[in-house]
């Protein structure tokens, strides 16, 4: 699994965009979905920073926190060639960001910005996204096929695996 | 020797490149059938300099043969040890990259170079540090072959430089490969090339077509699919040149034919489908996913149709198998690529070669010969396109959800079980994987321009 | 309405500010800290993800920002994404995880473990409320998720072993495996 963290300013003015932008999300499945649609991110966080103790501070800040699976310059790499839209609106708020297409520049942002070190624990670390979600899928789906093992024949049980095999491939 | 009536063939479409600064085989397959690939290390280097230069009128180019086809051909490439012989200041080797100038050897971990496949077992001379020049010749014969040789070995009469690992090729009749596939079908169509692309050699345009792939994908100082130059060295070698892998990979085609006998007396659809559900085509090219059922010479046989497929319409891979070989090596369309968008940026261009005898049809018996692959890929940037492919698609299954499932023809099956699932109804479970390829050795390179080469052989 | 909850899982998000000096050592323990089931988290059933992160320096973006803010310290984020409710897993770090007191004992006003209402409204004060939080497996636990994953390699190992059995034998294996 690979965590990325950035910390970026948000122009004062733009900021209550996004403080009105993310619970609209929150709210509405179909916006959801558009970040989930990549089936290789974990967990994904945004978090406005407005203030810091003992700080004075010009910008508000965009605190980014994802998990995900595979190397991040791939990661990018899908944001900007697939909802760049989104990137744009989100990070487009901030002085100096590169919107993509392309995705090089926007990787150097990315590159500069990322917070580096500290320490990173996941329960799941060496099983994917992918793999978690499949692995819940047959778990829920299997129950229901143990429960006819007890009370089918042999000729029907074989028929139901078989079912349950081909209906579950996906995620075995 | 026939050409093979279903590769690419030159058209006379006009080219935008500098073909006559490019050397000729990242542009074009060349159909020569015996090649050798001589690794040299570089002993001293004002003589190795002025062997550069007396062989330089050699190096063939991209631009067109006038006089048709030359009976012998030849290309250079080094690799970072090599451009550190050479003397280049520290400025110029910094440039690189940094997995180019860690060589192949250093990142197997992560290739799954591991176990038999482990740089500790690669034969003498290959990621040792030692290689420091690839010269691939080509020829049309095995004479014209051995006369090229004593000529570039001959040259050296001054000791610049020693050979430390020499590799013969040779093409296999109907242009197959060791487990009777026929091979080398897809390769990416180059925008500016000059080569008629077909059906399926680009990428999906999102509009069930193909376009042309950014030459930038493949050629430094050219747009890539980013729409920027890619990142690029120092000059004189920021312009005309690219990268290049190089892979020796031992195939074991008794160890292949035996489990495809055994296996295919168990799996439903006998022992010819298996071997096709495993690669993704059958044997004589047509794709899976066309014709599922059969192979069928009126696709195989036309060269408008053999690639001409993507996966949009198999999202299960009941037709072609998610892992199977061809749609991890280069996934198209397929669900969780958006229509190619996150394919286009990965693509490589291959001109490998079958090496080793053949063993004899109808024996499941390895008979200990050495014979496999010389895997050779062209690309821009070696950790996006290459390490990709390996580490990412065939090293692991995850991007297909297919966890940790490996490539099941060509992945290592080192520490692991393996498996791999043929999709049907119901699916059908190889397992354990067995070995049917080995790493023997390899290295990453970096082939330059001409004017790169007049360069360093101390031209102006 | 804060996006700290989606589903059955909470996104925690601190910052607190790191005494004057301390930020280099802090910076070593972290990158000390074991990882995966050695790690001090791995002791707390209902934490997914935790990340503890230092940043001393803000990027200035160039040109276009018009204005630099500079930090007069180092600060230490701290991210957790957890099942259930934020309390029971704070109770759980106070009790479970001595470790906080190395990177927290170095951050300005921390009150130490010993009163566990204390240490929870201070981590609370040094909360942020989440904009937006998305969870590929919003209902899923950390249990369940190991759960899940162990079974399908039971199903899988069956699934090859099945293969080609006959129909009565297939039902007799499948009873006694499962």
């Amino acid at each position: 699994m690979t965590g990325l963290t950035l910390f970026t300013p948000i122009r004062r003015q733009w900021v209550w965009m996004l403080a009105v932008g993310f619970p609209l999300t929150r709210h509405l499945p179909f916006m959801r979905r558009h970040i989930l649609q990549f089936n290789f991110i974990k967990f994904v966080r945004w978090t406005i920073v407005r203030e810091l103790d003992g700080e004075r501070l010009h910008y508000p800040y965009l605190f980014f926190e994802s998990n995900f699976d595979g190397p991040w310059q791939h990661y990018i790499d899908a944001f900007a060639y697939v909802i760049p839209t989104d990137i744009r609106v989100t990070w487009g708020r901030g002085p100096g960001f590169p919107a993509p297409p392309p995705a090089e520049p926007l990787k150097a942002w990315i590159a500069q910005n990322s917070m580096e070190g500290g320490t990173y624990y996941c329960a799941h670390a060496e099983d994917s996204t992918r793999m978690v979600k499949s692995a819940l899928v047959v778990r829920e789906r299997f129950d229901e096929l143990r429960r006819t093992a007890a009370v089918l024949g042999p000729e029907e049980f074989k028929a139901e695996w078989e079912r349950f095999l081909s209906e579950n491939q996906a995620h075995l | 020797m026939r050409r093979p009536t279903n590769l690419a063939r030159r058209g006379a479409g006009a080219a935008d490149i500098d073909l006559a600064d490019i050397q000729g085989n990242v542009l074009r397959g060349y159909t020569m059938p015996a090649a050798a690939y001589l690794f040299l290390r570089i002993v001293d280097v004002d003589k190795a300099r002025a062997l550069m230069a007396r062989m330089l009128p050699q190096v063939a180019t991209a631009a067109p043969w006038g006089n048709g086809a030359p009976a012998t051909a030849m290309n250079v490439a080094f690799t970072y040890a090599g451009l550190q012989a050479l003397d280049l200041s520290d400025e110029v080797l910094a440039s690189f990259p940094d997995v180019f100038r860690e060589g192949m050897a250093a990142r197997a971990e992560s290739l799954g170079d591991r176990g038999p496949s482990a740089p500790s077992h690669w034969e003498a001379g290959l990621g040792t540090g030692d290689a420091h020049v690839l010269v691939t010749v080509y020829a049309v014969d095995v004479e014209h072959l051995r006369a090229a040789l004593a000529d570039i070995l001959g040259a050296d009469s001054d000791h610049a430089v020693e050979l430390v690992h020499l590799q013969r090729a040779e093409s296999l009749p109907g242009g197959r490969d060791h487990f009777g596939f026929f091979d080398g079908i897809a390769q990416p169509a180059l925008i500016g090339s000059g080569v008629t692309p077909r059906p399926g050699d680009g990428q999906p345009d999102g509009k069930g077509g193909w376009r042309g792939l950014a030459t930038g994908e493949v050629l430094l100082g050219y747009r890539d699919e980013d729409g920027t130059l890619p990142v690029a060295p120092a000059a004189p070698f920021e312009r005309n040149g690219t990268y290049v892998v190089y892979r020796k990979l031992a195939m074991h085609v008794g160890a292949f034919r035996s489990y495809i006998a055994a296996e295919g007396e168990r799996y439903p659809g006998g022992a010819h489908e298996l071997a096709a559900k495993i690669v993704g085509r059958w044997p004589d090219g047509t794709p899976l996913v066309l014709s599922p059922d059969g192979p069928d010479a009126s696709i195989s046989s036309d060269t408008e149709r053999i690639n001409d497929f993507g996966y949009a319409d198999d999202p299960a891979g009941l037709r072609c198998p998610l892992g199977s070989h061809i749609r991890r090596s280069n996934p198209r369309d397929a669900e969780g690529f958006f229509d190619g968008r996150l394919s286009d940026r990965h693509r490589i261009v291959r001109r490998g070669r079958p090496y080793g005898l053949p063993l004899p049809g109808g024996t499941l018996d390895d008979d200990g010969a050495d014979r496999g692959l010389v895997f050779v890929c062209f690309q821009a940037n070696i950790w996006r396109q290459f390490e990709t492919i390996q580490s990412l698609w065939i090293d692991d299954g995850d991007p297909f959800g297919l966890g940790r499932d490996k490539d099941f023809l060509i992945g290592e099956p080192h520490g692991t079980e393996g498996k791999m699932t043929i999709p049907g109804r119901p699916p059908y479970f190889l397992k354990p994987q067995p070995r049917f390829v080995t790493t023997r050795g390899g290295e990453y390179l970096f082939q330059p321009s001409m004017t790169a080469l007049r360069r360093l052989s101390g031209g102006a | 309405m804060n996006g700290n909850r989606v589903g059955t899982a909470y996104a925690l998000t601190t910052f607190a500010r790191i005494l004057p000096g301390k930020a280099d050592e802090l910076e070593g323990y972290l990158g000390s800290m074991p990882k995966g089931p050695e790690s001090p988290f791995a002791r707390l059933g209902m934490l997914h993800i935790a990340r503890v992160q230092i940043f001393r320096a803000l990027v200035h973006q160039g040109p276009l920002q018009k204005h630099t803010d500079t930090l007069q310290n180092a600060h230490l984020v701290f991210t957790s994404t957890i099942d259930g409710d934020l309390d029971p897993y704070l109770n759980a770090l106070a009790e479970h995880v001595p470790e906080a007191d190395e990177w927290w004992g170095r951050c300005a006003g921390y009150p130490g473990r010993t009163d566990v209402a204390v240490f929870r409204a201070w981590v609370r004060d040094r909360q942020v409320d989440t904009g937006l939080f998305q969870s590929a497996i919003p209902t899923a636990s950390v249990g369940d998720v190991r759960e899940a994953l162990a079974l399908r390699e039971d199903v899988l190992d069956f699934a090859v072993a099945a293969q080609g059995l006959d129909a009565a034998t297939l039902q007799q294996r499948f009873r006694s495996t499962f």
